[in-house]
Formats: C-alpha cells, sequence, structure tokens
C-alpha cells in the first residue's frame, strides 16, 4: 500500500456510520471529565488544609493542662468570666517564632481588661520549649501550659502550628487564627469579642506538623 | 487397585480439606471485640488532621499515638463506639471519620461501582457474535479494502487454529462445524465486498450503503454542547457551593466596622471598659471624622494617661499643628516618631508641620525621605511627599 | 552561564517539538517523509539532554544563583543526594520527565520506515506531548530561573529571564529532609516517570491510528513492547515507593491509599487491563475500540497522576508544593481527555472491529471478566478519591474516605481477580467446555483446598486469610500444572531433558510465560497483604535500660543511647539486642534512629526493621533518653513475600519485553492452541 495514497484519500474521508454505544460512553467519560476539570479548577489558590472549625460557638471542655514551668495546672473552663487567648505553640514551629513577640504584648496591653492568654506547648521536649521561652522572652500575664497527651490539641481541632483560639466571657468559643497571628489581629479580635461582633475562623499562613 | 486408590483420594482429601476449614471457620458464637480490637479499629476509621490523610492508625507520629491513647481510654471508660465517632466528628468535623456513612450522598460510593458492574456486564454479554454480523463500511475505499482484508485474514487464522484445538480435545467435532460455519458465514460478505471494491474504480464509487454522515455529524455537535453545557452547570454550581460557604467563614481578619457604630454606642463600650486603649483610640478617632475635635483630644489625653501611645501622639501632634501651636506639635510627632520609628502617618505630619509651620524646607527633607523610603505608602501621599521633596530640594 | 544555557536548551528543545509536531503531521499524511522527523527527535532528544546535564551540573557546582538549586541543595548536602536534587523538587521533575520523553521519542524515531505514515503521526503525537512540557519548562515551571531576590539567606523572588541580575545567597537551603533521609526517594520518583512516560508511546500510536482510521492491529503490535516496559517500570516504581514506606516512613505500612497513591496505582490498573485485552485484539481481532479507550485512559490517567501531586489541590503527605504549574496540567489533562475522546467517537468506527465472541464460556470470556473487574477497580479508587472533592464542590461538605472503605470495596474484586487470574490461562479460546477446564484445575483446586485447610490448621481464624491463601495456592498450582503438562509434551514430541523443554517452552511463548511469572508473584503479594494486614501485631512498651520487654514470642533489651554527627544531619539512635522468647538466644542488633536536619524543624525517624521468614521484627522509637525508651514494636508475618512477589511481577513483564522481540512469527499450531498467550 502506497502511503501517499492512503493520505490523498483520506481527504475523501467521510464519516459514516451509526452513532454506536461506544460514542455515548466516550461522551460520558468527557463530560465526567469536565466537571472533575471544573471542581478542580475552582480549588487553585485554595487551601486544602484550611477546614472551617466545628467547635466555634461551642463552650469549651473542662481539661485540666498542667503548667509548662512551675507545679500546678489550668482548667480552661475555670477561667470563664475571662476572655481567653489559647495560643498552642512549640519550640520547632517556625511561625511559633514569628509571632512570639506579638502575643508577649498583646497580653500585657490587654492584663488590666481581664483577658488571660494561656500558651500551650504542643508535641514538645520540655527543655526545648523553656529553651524557647528564654530565648525569645516569656510572656508574665501568659499560663504557659504543657499539652500532655495531646488532649487540648484535640479539644480544640487543632491541625498544625500554630493556632490559636478566642475564648468569650461565657466561656465559648468564638474565633480561631490558623497560622502566625500580628499584634493587630490579636487586639482587633478582642476588641471585636468585647464589641459582642462575630470573629470566625480565618487563616494567615500555614501551620506545621511534626512528623 | 492403584487407579481406585487414585481415584478415592481425589474425593477424600478435598472432602477432608473442606471439613476443615468449615470447622475451622464456623462461626463462632459472635464473642464481643476486645478492647484492644475495637481501639485499632477505630483507630483506623478515624482521620489523623495533623499527618496528610493518613488514619490515626497508619499515621506515624507522635500525636497519632497520642491521639490513639485517647480513644483507648475513653473505651476504657465504656464509650460506645459511635460515641467516640462523635467525640471526633464534634471536633474535626465530618472529615474526621475515614469511612463515609451510607447515608446521605455516601450511597454515590456504593452505588457507583455496582452500576458501573452492571452496565459493563451487559455490554460484555452484547459483544457476542450475531448472525448476520453487516459488513463495516466506511472510510476511503483503499482503507477499507484493508481494512476487509485484515479481517478476512483473521478468519483464515481462527479457521486454521481449529483444527489445532480438535487436535489438543478442546473442542468437539460438533462445536467446531458451528464455528466453522459462522467464521465462513462472516467472511462471505466480506469477499462480496471486496469483490465490489476490486472493480474498476467508477463502481468503487458507488454510495456506501449506510451513509449516516449527517447523523454522526449533528451526534458530535450535540455532544459537544452537552459538554459545554455541563461545564457551564457545573460551574455555577460550584460558586453557588462556594458563595454559600464563605456566608459561614470569615475568610479576611475581622476589622471592628466602626462605619457602623456610632460615637455613643462607643463611648459606653469605652465607659465599660476604661482601661482599653484600642477602643479609647477608635472613638478617638471617630470623634476626628465627626469633626468633634475637642472630644477627640480629650480621649486622646485619656489615652496618653495610661500609655504613651504612638498612635496618639501623632494625632495630637496633627490637631496642635492645625490649632497652632507648632511647639507642642512638634513635640508629639517627634515622640511618636521616636516610639515608633515606621510610622508614616506621622512622618508626614511632620514634614508638612516644618514645611508649612516652621518654613524650614530643608529639615523637612529628612523626614519625606524615610517617607518615601516606606514600601506601602498610599499613592496620593507619595505624589505629594514627593512634589514636596522637590520643592524643598529646589529652594534648601 | 548555566542559566543562559540552560534556559537555551529548553528553548531549542521546545522549537525542536514544534517542528516535530509540523514534520511528523506531514509525513503521516503522506506529504512528507521520515528523515526530517528523525532530525527533529535528535536534536529534541539532545537539547532535552542538555537540559538534565546542565541542570546537574548547577546543582554540582553549587550555583545558588539559579533559584532551584538555592532553594532544594546545600553544599553539604551529599553527592548521591546532589545528585537526586536534580529530579527531587518540583521543577527537576519536570525536567527528568521531559528528558525521558525526549529519550522515547528518539528511539520511536529512530525506529521509523521512510514511508511510515503510522509511525511518523505517532511522533507528531509525542511532539505534541512534548510541546506542552517544554513550554512549562520555558514558563510556569522553568528550572534555571533565577534568583533575584533574598531574604534571610533564602531565595524569594526568581525571574524566567536568564539575562536577569541575578543575586545568590551563600548558602542553599537543601533538600527536603525525607528525601536526604532514604536514597529510595531518589530512585522510586524517576522509575514512576520512566512507566508514565512510557505509556505516551502507546497513546501515541493509538491516536495516530484514529486520525489516519487505520483499522488493524498496527499499531498494537508495535507498541506492545513500549507498554511492557512501561508497565514494568510503573509495576516497579509503585513497589519501591511502597518499599519506601514501609522501610523509612515509621508507621510499618505500605500503602495508604492517600490520593497520590491513587494515582499511581490508577494508570496501574488500567495498563493491566490494556496488557491483557491487547492479547486478545492480537490474537482474535476483537476489542480494538476497547483498547484504544484503554490506551487513552491509561495515559489520561497518567497525567491526573502528575497533576495532583504538583496541583497543591489535595492534602497528601506525598504532594509537592503549589504551584502554577497546577493550572496548566489541569489544562493539558482536559485537552487530552476531551481531544482524544471526541477523535476516538469521530474516528472510532472507521476503525472498530466487529463482536466476534463466540461464547462467554471462553478465554476471551474471562479475559473481558478481568477487564470488567480491573476496570471496576480503577472506578472505584478513583471514586474514592475524588468523592471528598466533588462532594465539597457540590454540596459543600467536607469529608475523608480512607482505607476502611477502599478495604471493603476493593477486596472482593481482588479476590474475583485471583479467581479469573487462576481460571483464565488454561481456558481454551472460542469454547471452553466445562470438562475440558474441570480437567486442568481439578489439580489446583485439591491443592487449593488443602492449602486453606492448612491454613486453618496454623490456627489462622481469619476467612479473609483463608480464601487469599486458598486462591493463591489455586493460582499457583494451575500454573506449575500446566507447565509440567507441556513440559511433558514437548518430552513427548521432541524427546528433550527437563532443562532444555522448560528453556525452549519459556522462549518460545515468553509472552504467555512472563504473564504467567507475573500472576505467580502477584499471588503471593496477595499472601502476603492478607497475612501482614490481618494477622499483624502492635504493642507500645517502654523499656528502662538494660531491661527487657517480651511481645509476641521476642524478647527486646534496651542497651543504650548513640548520637552520630554526620555532615548533613544528626543521627541519634537506640541500640536494642533482640531475643527470642527466653531472653537468652540472640537474633541480633537492631537500631531505631530519629535524625534531625540543619535546615528543617522536624526530625525525621527511621524504623529498623529485621526481615525473617517467618515475620518482620519492625520497631520505631516513640520516646527516650539514655535510661528509658518507648518504642513501637510491630510483627509483621510474611513480610517478605510482598516484595519477592512484587519482584516476580517486574521480572515476568521483563521476561516478555526482552524475549519478545527474538520470539518466533508463529509457533507451531497445536501448542499456540493449548498455550495461548498472555
Amino acid at each position: 500500500m502506497n502511503e501517499s495514497d492512503v493520505a490523498a484519500e483520506q481527504a475523501a474521508d467521510e464519516p459514516s456510520g451509526s452513532t454506536s454505544p461506544l460514542f455515548w460512553v466516550a461522551v460520558a467519560a468527557a463530560a465526567a471529565v469536565v466537571v472533575v476539570g471544573v471542581v478542580f479548577s475552582q480549588r487553585f489558590g485554595s487551601d486544602p488544609q484550611l477546614q472551617a472549625s466545628p467547635l466555634i460557638g461551642q463552650p469549651v471542655s473542662s481539661v485540666a493542662a498542667p503548667l509548662l514551668e512551675i507545679e500546678g495546672a489550668v482548667d480552661l473552663a475555670d477561667l470563664e468570666g475571662e476572655i481567653v487567648v489559647v495560643n498552642f505553640w512549640a519550640s520547632w514551629c517556625f511561625n511559633c517564632r514569628v509571632e512570639h513577640a506579638a502575643l508577649v504584648a498583646a497580653a500585657a496591653d490587654y492584663e488590666e481588661l481581664g483577658v488571660t492568654f494561656v500558651g500551650v506547648n504542643h508535641q514538645d521536649q520540655r527543655d526545648n520549649a523553656i529553651a524557647f521561652l528564654d530565648e525569645l522572652g516569656r510572656s508574665p500575664q501568659t499560663l504557659y501550659v504543657d499539652d500532655a497527651g495531646s488532649r487540648l490539641a484535640l479539644e480544640f481541632g487543632i491541625l498544625g502550628l500554630p493556632e490559636t483560639f478566642f475564648i468569650d466571657r461565657d466561656g465559648t468559643i468564638v474565633g480561631k487564627v490558623t497560622g502566625p497571628v500580628s499584634y493587630e489581629l490579636v487586639a482587633d479580635t478582642i476588641d471585636a469579642i468585647v464589641l459582642g461582633e462575630d470573629v470566625g475562623v480565618f487563616k494567615t499562613g500555614e501551620v506545621e506538623n511534626r512528623e | 487397585m492403584p487407579d481406585a486408590v487414585r481415584r478415592f483420594l481425589r474425593v477424600l482429601v478435598p472432602a477432608v480439606a473442606v471439613a476443615i476449614i468449615i470447622a475451622g471457620l464456623w462461626p463462632q458464637p459472635s464473642v464481643a471485640p476486645s478492647a484492644a480490637e475495637r481501639v485499632d479499629t477505630l483507630a483506623s476509621n478515624i482521620r489523623c488532621p495533623f499527618c496528610g490523610g493518613e488514619s490515626i492508625a497508619d499515621a506515624p507520629s507522635q500525636i497519632a499515638r497520642d491521639l490513639e491513647a485517647i480513644i483507648a481510654e475513653q473505651v476504657a471508660e465504656g464509650r460506645t463506639d459511635d460515641e467516640v465517632y462523635a467525640f471526633f466528628e464534634a471536633r474535626y468535623g465530618e472529615s474526621a471519620l475515614m469511612d463515609p456513612p451510607l447515608l446521605g450522598w455516601g450511597w454515590v460510593l456504593w452505588v457507583g461501582p455496582l452500576v458501573l458492574l452492571a452496565v459493563g456486564g451487559y455490554a460484555i454479554a452484547r459483544r457476542r457474535r450475531r448472525t448476520g454480523t453487516p459488513v463495516v463500511v466506511g472510510g476511503s475505499p483503499l482503507l477499507e479494502r484493508r481494512r476487509i482484508e485484515d479481517q478476512l485474514a483473521q478468519i483464515a487464522v481462527d479457521l486454521g487454529e481449529l483444527d489445532g484445538q480438535v487436535a489438543a480435545g478442546e473442542i468437539d467435532d460438533a462445536t467446531r462445524f458451528d464455528l466453522a460455519a459462522a467464521y465462513e458465514a462472516e467472511a462471505a460478505p466480506l469477499r462480496d465486498r471486496l469483490a465490489v471494491l476490486e472493480r474498476p474504480p467508477a463502481t468503487t464509487a458507488d454510495p456506501s450503503p449506510t451513509p449516516t454522515g449527517p447523523d454522526r455529524r449533528r451526534a458530535l455537535i450535540g455532544a459537544g454542547a452537552m459538554l459545554a453545557g455541563v461545564a457551564v452547570v457545573s460551574f455555577a454550581v460550584v460558586r453557588m457551593a462556594d458563595d454559600g460557604r464563605d456566608a459561614i467563614e470569615v475568610p479576611t481578619p475581622p476589622p471592628i466596622d466602626f462605619e457602623n457604630v456610632t460615637v455613643d454606642e462607643l463611648e459606653n463600650v469605652v465607659a465599660r471598659n476604661p482601661e482599653i486603649v484600642g477602643m479609647r483610640l477608635a472613638l478617638a478617632q471617630l470623634y476626628m471624622q465627626e469633626g468633634d475635635v475637642s472630644q477627640a483630644v480629650v480621649h486622646f489625653g485619656e489615652v496618653l494617661e495610661r500609655e504613651r501611645n504612638p498612635e496618639a501622639l501623632a494625632w495630637l501632634g496633627y490637631i496642635s499643628f492645625q490649632v497652632g501651636e507648632l511647639d507642642s506639635a512638634r513635640n508629639y510627632l517627634t515622640e511618636a516618631l521616636t516610639r515608633q520609628p515606621n510610622y508614616p502617618q506621622a512622618e508626614w505630619w511632620l514634614a508638612n508641620l516644618l514645611y508649612y509651620g516652621y518654613q524650614e524646607p530643608a529639615e523637612a527633607v529628612p523626614h519625606l525621605e524615610t517617607l518615601l523610603a516606606a514600601p506601602d505608602l498610599p499613592a496620593d501621599i507619595r505624589a505629594e511627599a514627593e512634589a514636596m521633596l522637590e520643592a524643598a530640594g529646589g529652594t534648601g | 552561564m548555566i542559566a543562559v544555557a540552560g534556559y537555551a536548551s529548553v528553548l531549542i528543545a521546545l522549537g525542536a517539538s514544534i517542528k516535530l509536531v509540523w514534520d511528523g503531521w506531514r509525513a503521516g499524511r503522506g506529504a512528507g517523509n521520515a528523515t526530517a522527523v528523525r532530525r527533529d527527535a535528535t536534536v529534541l532528544f539532545a537539547a532535552a539532554t542538555a537540559s538534565f546535564v546542565l541542570l546537574e551540573l548547577a546543582i554540582l557546582t553549587h550555583d545558588f544563583s539559579i533559584e532551584y538549586v538555592a532553594s532544594n541543595t546545600a553544599t553539604t548536602t551529599p553527592f548521591v543526594f546532589l545528585l537526586a536534587s536534580g529530579w527531587a523538587a518540583l521543577e527537576g521533575s519536570i525536567v527528568l520527565w521531559g528528558f525521558v520523553l525526549a529519550g522515547f521519542t528518539y528511539l520511536v524515531a529512530r525506529n521509523l520506515g521512510d514511508t511510515d505514515g503510522l509511525g511518523t503521526m505517532a511522533a507528531a503525537i509525542l511532539g505534541l506531548v512534548a510541546v506542552f512540557w517544554f513550554g512549562m519548562m520555558a514558563t510556569v515551571s522553568d528550572p534555571f530561573g533565577v534568583c533575584t531576590e533574598t531574604l534571610g539567606g533564602q531565595c524569594v523572588a526568581s525571574s524566567v529571564n536568564p539575562f536577569a541580575a541575578a543575586v545568590a545567597p551563600a548558602e542553599g537551603v537543601g533538600p527536603n529532609p525525607l528525601l536526604q533521609n532514604h536514597i529510595l526517594m531518589a530512585v522510586h520518583p524517576p522509575m514512576l516517570y520512566l512507566g508514565y512516560v512510557g505509556m505516551t508511546v502507546p497513546f501515541a500510536f493509538a491516536i495516530a491510528a484514529l486520525i489516519r482510521g487505520d483499522q488493524g492491529s498496527a499499531w498494537l503490535e508495535r507498541t506492545h513492547r513500549w507498554t511492557l516496559i512501561a508497565w514494568v517500570f510503573l509495576t516497579f516504581g509503585i513497589l519501591l515507593g511502597a518499599w519506601w514506606s514501609y522501610e523509612v516512613l515509621g508507621w510499618g505500612g505500605y500503602w495508604a491509599w492517600d490520593p497520590v497513591e491513587n494515582a499511581a496505582f490508577l494508570p496501574w490498573l488500567v495498563g493491566t487491563a490494556f496488557i491483557h485485552s491487547a492479547v486478545v485484539q492480537r490474537r482474535r481481532g476483537m476489542l480494538q475500540a476497547w483498547n484504544l479507550i484503554l490506551v487513552i485512559a491509561t495515559f489520561s490517567l497518567t497525567i491526573f497522576g502528575t497533576f495532583l501531586t504538583r496541583s497543591g489541590t489535595i492534602f497528601s503527605v506525598h504532594s509537592f508544593t503549589q504551584s502554577p504549574i497546577g493550572p496548566a496540567l489541569l489544562g493539558f489533562l482536559g485537552v487530552i481527555v476531551v481531544g482524544s475522546l471526541a477523535l476516538f467517537a469521530w474516528r472510532a468506527h472507521l476503525v472498530a472491529s466487529s463482536p466476534r465472541l463466540d461464547s462467554l464460556a471462553s478465554r476471551e470470556g474471562v479475559f473481558l471478566a478481568n477487564n470488567l473487574l480491573l476496570a471496576l477497580f480503577a472506578f472505584t479508587v478513583l471514586l474514592g478519591t475524588l468523592y471528598p472533592l466533588l462532594l465539597e464542590a457540590f454540596a459543600g461538605r467536607e469529608v475523608s474516605v480512607g482505607r476502611p472503605f477502599y478495604d471493603r470495596a476493593t477486596v472482593p474484586i481482588a479476590f474475583a481477580l485471583l479467581l479469573a487470574m487462576g481460571v483464565g490461562p488454561v481456558t481454551p479460546y472460542r469454547v471452553a467446555r466445562g470438562s475440558v477446564v474441570w480437567e486442568r484445575t481439578r489439580t489446583a483446586l485439591i491443592v487449593a483446598l488443602c492449602a486453606g485447610a492448612a491454613t486453618v490448621l496454623l490456627r489462622v481464624w481469619s476467612v479473609a486469610v483463608v480464601i487469599v491463601v486458598s486462591l493463591a495456592a489455586f493460582v499457583i498450582a494451575t500454573i506449575l500444572r500446566h507447565l509440567g503438562q507441556r513440559i511433558a509434551a514437548r518430552r513427548r514430541s521432541a524427546g528433550e531433558s527437563y532443562g532444555a523443554a522448560f528453556v525452549g517452552l519459556v522462549t518460545r511463548e515468553p509472552g504467555f510465560w512472563g504473564g504467567q511469572l507475573s500472576h505467580l508473584g502477584l499471588a503471593l503479594a496477595a499472601v502476603a497483604i492478607a497475612t501482614t494486614s490481618v494477622l499483624s501485631t502492635s504493642e507500645e512498651v517502654r523499656i528502662d535500660v538494660g531491661q527487657a520487654a517480651v511481645v509476641d514470642g521476642y524478647c527486646f533489651v534496651y542497651e543504650g543511647l548513640f548520637t552520630n554527627p554526620e555532615p548533613h544531619r544528626t543521627v541519634t539512635g537506640v541500640d536494642i539486642r533482640l531475643y527470642r522468647e527466653d531472653c537468652s538466644s540472640e537474633i541480633g542488633l537492631m537500631q531505631p534512629s530519629v535524625n534531625r536536619y540543619p535546615n528543617a524543624t522536624q526530625p525525621v525517624g527511621t524504623p529498623a526493621v529485621r526481615t525473617g521468614l517467618i515475620d518482620d521484627v519492625y520497631l520505631t522509637i516513640t520516646s527516650g533518653d539514655a535510661n528509658r525508651v518507648g518504642l513501637e514494636i510491630l510483627i509483621f508475618p510474611f513480610m517478605w513475600l510482598l516484595w519477592v512477589g512484587g519482584l516476580l511481577m517486574v521480572a515476568g513483564g521483563f521476561w516478555a519485553f526482552v524475549m519478545r522481540r527474538r520470539a518466533p512469527a508463529a509457533a507451531d499450531p497445536v501448542e499456540a492452541v493449548t498455550a495461548g498467550d498472555a
């Protein structure tokens, strides 16, 4: 068979034959792919890690967490009547370093307003955690606790570090920040809670996980 | 005799084996799973939220071990499986469960494969040879001839292999006869068609027996339109679902919306929380917006009594400048900048004070330069500052 | 300077692939010949090689003015990992992919005949894929982008323009710790790529056949070996991935039904279905249209897998970071799928074969069942992978689909596949009489029942394990019996020795016997999957130094802590002496460890594994200091069967690939008919 003959004949090649079931299989497959493609295209730029927290609007659970550096324990449920900012951190977490100064400053500024800061040290070695505070400074107003057995992490449904939660004076979780916080963000959020406005969930950066 | 023994063993051995298997695996009176087994099952059905989508049982991290311990504890406390699942679902949402329930949309997961199985099975059953299969016609005569020759060659191979299969005892003579007849029946119309195609070109130009070109074209166009429709509809649906969620989630930090807060409301809040500086600053700025400078000054002053807040200092400097108290304005603004060196608004006010208030353009130059070095300066201020710098450079 | 040369090589490769599409298309329509196509492919291959070599050169010379080098390597990185960094991160993986694609295109072009319409058209399709790939390298995924801004010693901005003013950080960030932790991570992805890219060749020939309206099995015959070698690499890549998970990740698992793992598994499933249904077409002239669908699906799934891994749209432990190549790959996937399917819908009637199935009870029928089951398997996995995304998009609900679903949905399919694997190879073509099949499988059935009974007698009460062991025994016994019969027949007819008869058989029918070797491997692997998932034990213990803990017949003694500083990491591990249950007869020393890397915040653990004939002992550190160590102890029965079985599968495919060329065109009729082809 001469190839150029074939090519010449192909020009006159008219589509014919009836539409077979395979034709419709092909169309259905293409339709399915189009739907999936549209779904994926809507996900670009969104963060697969970000999830709505079902805990917003829920009362905080009673879990006693041991203090990190001294004897004693703290139960968040006992702090009712105060606005509580719960920040999860660890010495291995880079963004925890970034946000540390902001939290220290906010804890100092808002102490008089009846805001308590709780720094939950999560999945960390105690020595490393204390070295972290020695290096970056500890806030005298903040209660540093050890997240023994990851109990608090579970209670707050955290997905990585750092995450920060806001609890109003009634003991209800009202806000959540995924990623590092800034002073303004903490201040604005506390102000909003004081004003009785909605806070909600938002994200400022990546969270990290320990293998 | 050995033959009889062998035949006997052929029956006995499998019978004994089946008996053993049945006896061994006969459903035991169902024993409740031990606590450890329950923990294992629960841990492999709950997602470890920190571990990139792996279950608690599968994930290698320490937190997964902690969560496993918490599950074990809850099981020891006597919680039911459903209670444990609910505990995790309450904290991490539905996505904590790795085994979607059949409820709601979950049935898709189970019905989907079953539908495919049914459709596929039906399609295979239909692939059976049908008598009187029409010759596939179409394409150029050259291609069609090659196609028919290929098919005839295949049929020849099939017919040849039949002999081998009979010799090997795979098929009996009756089957062979039926198959050979079917193959011949398939070949006959092909040979006829081939004869037509091999006639001089004039006759090969005969229209094909089943010219359904427009049909196919219409089907293709229809399918294309359908795909476009599917794309548009799914896009719209996804968008709608997205919007629905945006209403629940607040994706940006919540700025306090002072636009909608009246001065009176804010006065109340500040009165209740006298020590909270942010509130008071906001109130003072609100007074400034409303033109009530005297009230603003009071509150900026209150702020300064509590702390040397740079924002309050800068605003008081600005107000002083506006009312002509140049020296105190200069003190306030300088202090604001000492306390917060990177403060473009204060820098701009100070430059204005030096340029227009003190009529000392040269002194304004370093402040303007600092100001212009700030990366996030609003465009209008930048333009004004550049113009002022140029003017100052000209005179000084 | 390397940046300029590298970017130039990418542009040359892009130009060559555009030219290849043009020349290939013309030649495929009969308007040109293969000479130009060969030349284009050679230039493409040379330029792609240059880009790969130049990237490696930049890495080895620590040219940190190139963003990729600065962000993925460091001067302290050991040589082997430096080399591997050339393809371990996102842009580098695209470079390697393009290099392999260019190499395969070159091989295809080299073997073109002068008036080879199908081959030149296929080369044009390969060129089209290359255009996309090198286009991506020239724009959104530029491996030679120069670093234009640094912050805190890290490169934070880069430019595609190779002449842009470059700033070089003093030191690079270094590779991802997971990569540095084990050399397997450097080998596993290239294997997968070779498999993925290999599937491009059958796809190109299938599309070329569709475009030209070529009926017949020419495209299938010409790509048979390509499909086999791609399948071999894909299988090997998946096997290495499983082994890496097991040896390195430290949770004792080798498969987690993670979206990215599924993405590699899907083309394997559909590719396997294709290899089987291609046999039916070559043998009986059936299923042409179905084979085209399978090839299109396999190739589309390889692109889907690439997309899923690199798009940042799915949260997985294996995924790369988010990058702009996601939308590009998604667009390409859409074009490929919709374009191929439209072409199929338009032209398939020209190439479709007529229905020639004589009976459902026949070898063809079993092949069809196999295809249905594999397609069902793939569909189920795909559905499970996409379900959370679809539900989130359309119902706004966030759910997960994990192991429980996959296990429940796929295990029955796997059982059915094993059964078909046992019956299929001895079922005659065309029409199978029950008596013939019964005669050929009876012995194997007895062996299977005895194996099941033996398992029960070994006090294994799991129904699933007994079923798998029985089915595996059935498959293996059928194969061995058939081999024995065929050898005996050869000895009778040719008077050969056992060895000569065996060698003669497997070299004359490499496709069939290679396939049977793969079946045997899969049966062994199935047993291992069942035993390791159902019969494993796991226990967490804490041991004081000098003390012992006894778990499942083994005794573990904690002897102490050690620390080894290495140039690129610090290894901290524990010495655990392993004894038999009595704590006096020693088996060996095990050293699970935790490794810290300078630029990584999190340590990476490495388990210690001791492989034995009966079971594997698997240790990971959960906590510990010099006085006390916490260990997770896992015992996996017959783990080695999985690796051996997997390697046998690879070996079977490889045998068929290597020997195929030497196989005679047609075996003598009686043998060919009874043996068939697999």
